[in-house]
Parts: C-alpha cells; structure tokens; sequence
C-alpha cells in the first residue's frame, strides 16, 4: 500500500481514535519500513521457561530476517506506568516496532502509542486500538481443550487441578475449554481451581498445586509462566498439564503434554508485513491451524488411544468441524449458557467472565 | 608475617566517609564490569548507557526523578524511625495503604475541583499511613511488642487488602484487576517535563521539614535521647510511650505519601501491582544514609537511576536483567560492607595490642 493510500486512509478518520473490541472498526494502514528495529517487553524474566520464554523464541526468528536491523527487550517490566517508560524509551531509541506482550500493557501502550504515531506498536492479548495499535493473540483456547482430553483421560480420581493465575477472561476462557476438553471424554470428572494471582511465583504457585494436590487432584494443569506446579506434580507422584512451552524436561515423570505457543510464525509476517507497507492495526487472533497454538509432545505414560483421539481432535478444529465453545454449553449452576448450535463471537470470547459446568471454583466479584 | 586487627573508631570523618563510599562504588563497577566482560559485553558501554538512560537525557532524568519520589518518601519514614531505634519494616503496607485510601476518594463521590481532591487525597493517604504504623507503635509503647514483627506482618494485611479492592469493589469496566482512571482533576499536576509531578516538590518539602524537625527542633533531640539512650530520657522526663506512637505514625503517614504520589501523581488509578518493593528498598536507602534526610535523597535519586538506567542497558546492549541485578546489588553489598572502614580503623596486630593497652 502506498504512502498516498495511507494517507487517505488518515484522513477518514479521526485523531486518536481508540477502538475497544475485536474484528470491528476502521482499518489503519503504515508506510513501510526499510528497516525494522524491534523493541519487546516482558511481565517477568525471559528464563521463566514460560510466557516470556515463549515470545523471546519469537524475538529470535525476528532476528533472522535480513531487514530486521535489531531486536532488543527489557524483562520484567510491571504492568502500568513502569512499561510506559520502557515503551518510550525503545521510540526515543529509534525502534519502529514494539511488543508489549502482557495484558496489562494494553493503557501503557495506548499512551505511548498517541505519543508516537512513527512507531508500530503490537499488543498481545487486549482489546485496544488505534491507528499505529494493534493488537494479537492466539486461540490457546483450542489447545487447552485438547489437554483437557488427555486430562480428562488420564485422571482417577476425577478431580483435576487448575492452578490458575489471574481472574481475567483470558484465563477463565482457558479454564473453560480445558473443562470441555475434560467433559467431552469423562463427563463426571471436576476441574477444581485455585487462583495465585501471579504471572510468575514459582514458589506461591507450586504450593498451589501441592494443595490441590492435597484435596484429590491427580492431574494439575496451570496457567502460570513458571514451572512450579509441575514440580509439584512431579514430587507427588501425579499427573501434569503445562503451559506456555513443553514443560517436560521439569516433571519427565508426571508430564503429559502442555498446551504452547509458537510465536515465529506470526512475528515474522508482522515484520514482513511492515516491511512491504502491508501493515494495518488489523486484530490479529489466530487458530491451531496457523500452528501458534500448539500442544507439546505426549510424555510416554499417555496411551496410543488418547494420542489418537487428541490428534483426530485437532485435525476437527484445524477444519472448523469442532468449534470449541459451540453450544451447548452450560454454567456452573446448570443452566444454558449458549444455546445449541450457537457459537459465541470473539468479542463474547474476549469478554468471557463466568465458567461452564464442572469447574468448582468462584469468580472474586 | 603481618597481621590485621580492626579498632574501632568513634567518629569517622567527613572526607573519609565520601572516600569510603566512592571506593565501594568503584569496586562495585569493576566487579559488575568484571561479569559483563566475561559474557562479551564492554563494561564501559554498559555504564555509559546507565548514566544516558538514568541522567543524560531530559526523557531519563525526569524518570529517575519520578521514580525517587516514592523511594524517598518511604526512605524518610524508615529514617524517621530509625532515629528512635525503631525498626520500621511495614513502609510497604503503609505505602499500599496510603495508595489505598487516595484510590478511594479519588474514585469517590466527585469533589469540586483539584484543590479540594488534592488536600482531601493528602490526608486520606497520610492518616492512613499513619494509622498502618501508629499499631504497631501503639503496641510496642503499650505492651513492648517488637514493631519489627508487627509492622512486616501488616504489610501483609495491607497487600491483601489493596488486591480485594482491585479485584473486587475497584475493579475496572473490563473485568481486568485494575480500577477505572481517575477522574483528571483527582491527579496531581504533571509539570511539563516527562512525568514529573507535584509530588517532586511534595517530596522535596517533606525532607528538608523532616531534616528541620530532627537537627533544629527540640523534638528531634528528645526523639534522638530516646533513641541512643532510654535511661537518659526518662530520667530527664521525656515522655518515651507518647513518642513512639508520634513518631511511628508520623513515619506511616510519609510513607503513605509515597503511595498517594505513586498512584495520583504517575498511574492515576491502581494497577494490578502498585506494591513495588519502595517499601523494603527504603530499609536499605535509609541504612545506607544513615538516616539523614538529605543523605535519603541523594541514595533515592541513586537508586531511581539505576532503575531507569538499567533498562537502557537492557535496550542498547542487549544485557539480560540479571546482570544488571549482579551490578545493584554489588553496588550495595559494596556500599555496607564499606562501612566497616568507616567505623573501624585496619591496623597491624602489633599497633592493634599497643591501642588496647
């Protein structure tokens, strides 16, 4: 697209003009880049072996393209006024695209973003936009629902364990898929949640799991970044679900699968995309066809017939044969959440705040 | 062969003690130094980044300022107690508490206008504060409870507090654990250079009054007696329970302050994680400036420096954080280790025999 086009695209519209919600609303385009230096910036230290792990893996692949001059990220940055400095300092620094890849960026790069028309900023996981603002994500949702399966299988006693991070859509979204992953192949058993309120506490969030562990969990799965609940898992002699990256090389013994990310694919476009002056604040959310979803190798002790089933799963939600959240799904109370046949938009998904049958835990209100 | 004894000394020295503490700086860089080299970073770069980032740019050095400021604040509140002998270790509940409380009014009932939220603010953050270690003082004055113990157990108290409001009653329109803005005329005035605020000059009043307070008021030297000499007090008829109580709540409420100049003056609502250490960093801050107010500034503005410098270190070479947390915390470690020097003298082991003689 070129800088005449971009232009007119401009003047359509108005001056900061921040659009909630997701798939709705103008587009914004951007000249392209030449060069592309990016700046990334992460909740908690790259070493987590988790979220922040995840993204810089996608940092690397950014580096490997002959137009990408630079990338360079700053760790452990708070969500709110800490990551506005870090932004600005990457656009003071001459970095022409940023990741602010925590949730609670989404204000922090708004700001700086109205600051710094020049620069591309990309925001992961929020619902915020404006005209050099976009945001992404990736349907983690799919995944979780087939760890769910292999959870759902593999538990005695019926109770699984859900160390979950923050009550916020995204992690409630991913408690709820697990839970139908759960109940589509053992519809009696209970995901049993506990909040941390934590990205990344290793010790706080093992000693979680160790106390579902404690009320008849068998299988623990997490949302948090670190690998402390399936350190638990493995030190009790139970069954484990990870996230973020195959978490095996920490529980080799309790480790099923974990639900991944694999952002490679989808920086390199974002890159490319500016590069060519393809770039709109288009939102960006991906499905496990694109493969920044993924679920991580099966550990050994998970049957021929599981990994069957859970790669037929897949290939029905790569086709959009199987629509995770397609009704009918029901409440924790029992009653119709979604009605039959309806499935839910991304914004819905977005802003989902209640969670299906079989997950015995409560929303702080 | 030689050997070393310490003696101690009474009374360091002006110049020695500038010397001591520029000596542990630079040992400090040059073992940071040390460590960056060693995985093929220019330790000279690094630091010319940490002084760009923290003070060589307009951008930087208001930063380092702004992130001072609640430093500061909780650096003279450890201060102030310490001046007594009194430990206080809960500047971060008091900082989470007084952020609390100007969250609230600020998220109230609208007043009208800025002066009306700024002092309404103020002293919902100071009594707050206050009230958070006027307990604890209340209860070693009463009954000789260890405020080390009670003020760290009411941070606790006061986290979990601040986290319900978060995620419960405060909690923003999206269902994400931050409250709503607050309304502009319930934060403070920014003063056009970065994100400085009124709170600099909040900041810079409350430690030349404190400095004021402890050096040139009869007050300051009552709390000091009490402090260095609880026989001596007493006997000249100090009133030691009522000034525990004054002095803990009056180091509560400057903590306080630091929350409400963090929350009106710089996120202007509560984000999920307002609590960022300024509270245990303060211990440090104020052992480090032995208690002096001034002395408090000088570390405060070191410390928002290395924050902020730090990060550029991270963005123009590429550094991992924890390198950079290596190069802080031996700078600290320098830092105390060197004030062994200050208060002893190194002598041979025959000179050290001819002193106690």
């Amino acid at each position: 697209m070129g800088s005449g086009t971009v232009k007119m695209l401009r003047a359509g519209a108005l001056a900061a003009a921040v659009e909630i919600g997701v798939g709705a609303g103008a587009l914004w385009a951007f000249p392209a880049q030449r060069e592309i230096k990016a700046g990334f910036v992460y909740v908690a230290p790259v070493g987590d072996a988790g979220w922040n792990w995840a993204h810089d893996e996608g940092r690397k692949a950014l580096e490997k393209l002959p137009y990408v001059k630079k990338t360079r990220f700053v760790e452990n940055v708070k969500e709110g006024a800490d990551a506005t400095r870090v932004m600005t300092q990457f656009a003071e620094m001459g970095f022409n695209l940023i990741f602010a890849t925590s949730y609670g960026y989404m204000d922090p790069c708004v700001e700086t973003a109205g600051k710094y028309p020049k620069v591309v900023f990309m925001h992961c996981s929020g619902s915020k936009r404006s005209p050099n603002m976009a945001n992404y994500f990736g349907r983690i949702y799919q995944a979780r629902y087939l760890t769910g399966i292999v959870g759902g299988k593999m538990t005695k006693s019926g109770v699984i364990g859900y160390v979950a991070a923050h009550p916020i859509p995204e992690v409630i979204r991913g408690i709820n898929a697990f839970t139908l992953g759960v109940r589509s192949v053992n519809p009696k058993a209970r995901v049993r949640v506990v909040w941390t309120y934590t990205w990344f506490d290793p010790a706080k969030e093992k000693e979680a799991a160790e106390s579902l562990i404690e009320v008849g969990a068998d299988v623990i799965a997490q949302h948090q970044d670190s690998s402390g609940p399936q350190r638990a898992a493995e030190e009790r002699g139970v069954w484990g679900i990870g996230y973020d990256t195959d978490m095996s090389r920490f529980a080799p013994r309790a480790h099923l699968t974990s639900a991944v990310w694999n952002w490679a694919p989808l920086y390199t476009k974002i890159a490319a995309d500016l590069h060519e002056g393809k770039w709109t604040n288009e939102p960006i959310w991906w499905g496990i066809e694109t493969g920044i979803v993924d679920i991580a190798p099966f550990g050994p002790m998970v049957p021929a017939d599981v990994r069957r089933l859970v790669a037929e799963r897949k290939r029905d939600i790569a086709e959009k044969r199987l629509v995770v959240f397609r009704g009918p799904v029901r409440d924790q109370a029992g009653r119709t959440a979604i009605p039959v046949g309806v499935t839910p938009t991304d914004l819905e998904l977005y802003a989902m705040n209640w969670f299906v049958e079989g997950v015995e835990g409560k929303l702080p209100k | 062969m030689i050997a070393f004894a310490l003696v101690k000394r009474p009374r360091p020295p002006r110049a020695l003690r500038a010397g001591v503490a520029a000596a542990s700086v630079l040992f400090a860089l040059v073992l940071g130094g040390a460590v960056m080299a060693a995985i093929g970073v220019n330790p000279l770069g690094a630091y010319a980044a940490l002084c760009r980032g923290a003070f060589g740019t307009r951008y930087g050095l208001s930063e380092t300022v702004v992130k001072a400021v609640p430093l500061l604040f909780c650096g003279l509140s450890v201060s102030l107690a310490l001046r007594m002998r009194l430990w206080n270790i809960g500047a971060e509940g008091q900082y989470v508490v007084g952020a609390l409380a100007a969250s609230l009014v600020a998220l109230g009932p609208p007043l009208p206008g800025r002066a009306a939220y700024a002092i309404v603010m103020l002293a919902a953050s100071f009594a707050a504060g206050a009230f958070w270690a006027g307990v604890p003082g209340l209860l070693r004055a009463r009954f000789n409870v260890s405020e080390i113990i009670t003020t760290l157990l009411m941070n606790w108290v006061a986290i979990h507090l601040i986290q319900f409001f978060v995620y419960g009653p405060l909690r923003g329109a999206d269902g994400f654990p931050f409250t709503r803005p607050f309304p502009p005329a319930a934060c403070m005035a920014r003063l056009g250079w970065g994100r400085m605020h009124a709170g600099v000059f909040l900041a810079a009043g409350a430690c030349a009054l404190l400095h004021f307070l402890l050096a040139r008021t009869t007050w300051g030297f009552e709390i000091k007696v009490i402090g260095d000499s609880p026989g001596c007090a007493r006997y000249a008829g100090m009133a030691i329970k009522k000034n525990i109580v004054a002095v803990m709540a009056l180091a509560g409420g400057l903590a306080g302050l630091a929350g409400l100049c963090q929350v009106a003056g710089v996120e202007c609502r509560i984000p999920r994680e307002v609590f960022a250490q300024y509270g245990y960093t303060a211990i440090i801050l104020a052992w480090l400036a032995r208690a002096a107010p001034f002395g408090v500034a000088l570390v405060a503005l070191l410390f928002g420096g290395l924050l902020t410098g730090g990060e550029m270190i991270q963005i123009e070479l590429g550094v991992p954080l924890s390198v950079i947390n290596i190069l802080t915390g031996s700078i600290l470690i320098f830092l105390l280790a060197g004030d062994l020097f200050l208060d002893h003298r190194v002598v041979t082991r025959r000179a050290a025999r001819g002193t106690e003689q």
